[in-house]
């Protein structure tokens, strides 16, 4: 098991919930699977963390949400709302031009 | 996972001062996220404590969880962002806007009523004696049940927050003292004579004034004390109950 990230900002985070919650709509437990299996297990995070962030972004107006019961238990269903999709676009390109700063400090070559 | 441990998270996120319709929905989420990452343990063969130990290290500590809550500004109550407004100014302005507003609902009545019946003869008892008896109820309830009300709510408010007492004292003295400044006069139309709603806000420095303004001030400041050591009370004994020390 990889030792949790302890640096996953939450900036960082809210660029990886809105970029899989534009593809679709997950809940919080499924979310926090596909956000383990995207980075392949590079960066973990306390699953309990995400839904702050999640509620923090349904109340900026990012995500919108509903519920349903699945077996007994309520599961709450998350997606990325339109403004939620621009505001995706704009971290996107924040982390690149930062990443390749980064890239670029460390002296490594640009990616084609 | 034990209640227990989600209850001793739920107390610290109110006192953190996130709202607690977030709370509850944040516990929610995190009762059934904990439940289905003990599934997988067990499902993985782990016996049934090592899994719960498992799904809760997975599910991260309330202290990282309560950062990551107090980091979003969006999850907390108007409350704890805006105490001065919420504690100590809206409750003046709520029990003034109720008291405008009644007043108003009340000379709307009385208008209407004077639109159907065209004969200011008929307005009196003889013809709605409930009439009359409603409005000294309503004028009563402006002049001494809102005031109490809206301190009251207020307390309700504060405790079940968990925010300090500083504003919110500030804010039943302030209302206390609105209430007991108010009067409210009802004068039913007579004979020869229009009837008057009047409402307004005074101060007389004569002994009788200054005497009916300390007894309706006290009596709702200590209502409102009253309840608030009463809940605060209740929360000290569940907090107690859940063997933390207080924060």
């Amino acid at each position: 098991m990889t030792a949790r990230t302890s640096n996953f900002t939450s900036g960082v985070s809210e660029l990886l919930i809105l970029r899989l919650l534009s593809e679709r709509e997950m809940y919080g437990y499924e979310l926090a699977k596909t956000v383990q299996a995207v980075t392949r297990r590079e960066i973990r995070l306390g699953e309990g963390l995400l839904y702050p962030t999640l509620h923090g972004l349904e109340l900026e107006g990012l995500l919108r949400s509903r519920r349903e019961s699945v077996a007994g238990r309520p599961r709450i269903y998350y997606r990325a709302t339109a403004a939620g999709r621009k505001r995706l676009a704009k971290l996107m390109y924040q982390w690149r031009r930062a990443s390749a700063a980064v890239s670029s400090a460390l002296g490594e070559k640009a990616h084609a | 996972m034990p209640e227990k441990e989600f209850a001793s998270l739920k107390e610290r996120l109110l006192r953190g001062g996130v709202a607690p319709r977030q709370v509850e929905r944040l516990l929610l989420e995190l009762k059934t996220h904990a439940a289905a990452l003990l599934d997988e343990e067990i499902a993985r063969g782990q016996p049934l404590e090592a899994a719960r130990a498992l799904a809760r290290s997975r599910l991260g500590s309330d202290d990282e969880i309560l950062a990551k809550a107090l980091e979003q500004r969006a999850l907390m109550s108007w409350g704890a962002r805006w105490p001065v407004i919420v504690c100590a100014l809206l409750p003046p302005a709520g029990l003034l806007a109720l008291s405008v507003g009644t007043v108003s609902a009340l000379v709307a009545i009385a208008a209407l009523g004077q639109h159907w019946n065209s004969d200011p003869a008929s307005w009196g008892l003889g013809v709605w004696p409930w009439a009359h008896q409603g409005t000294l109820l309503i004028a009563w309830l402006a002049l001494y049940g809102f005031p109490v009300l809206c301190t009251l709510l207020l307390v309700r408010y504060t405790v079940t927050r968990r925010l300090g007492l500083a504003w919110p004292l500030v804010g039943v003295l302030l209302t206390a003292a609105l209430g007991a400044w108010t009067t409210f006069t009802v004068a039913w139309p007579q004979a020869g004579a229009q009837g008057r709603l009047s409402a307004g806000v005074g101060f007389s420095t004569d002994w009788d004034s200054l005497m009916r303004f300390g007894v309706r001030w006290a009596t709702t400041v200590i209502l409102a004390l009253g309840l608030y050591l009463y809940m605060r009370r209740r929360e000290h004994e569940v907090w107690q109950a859940l063997g933390k020390h207080r924060m």
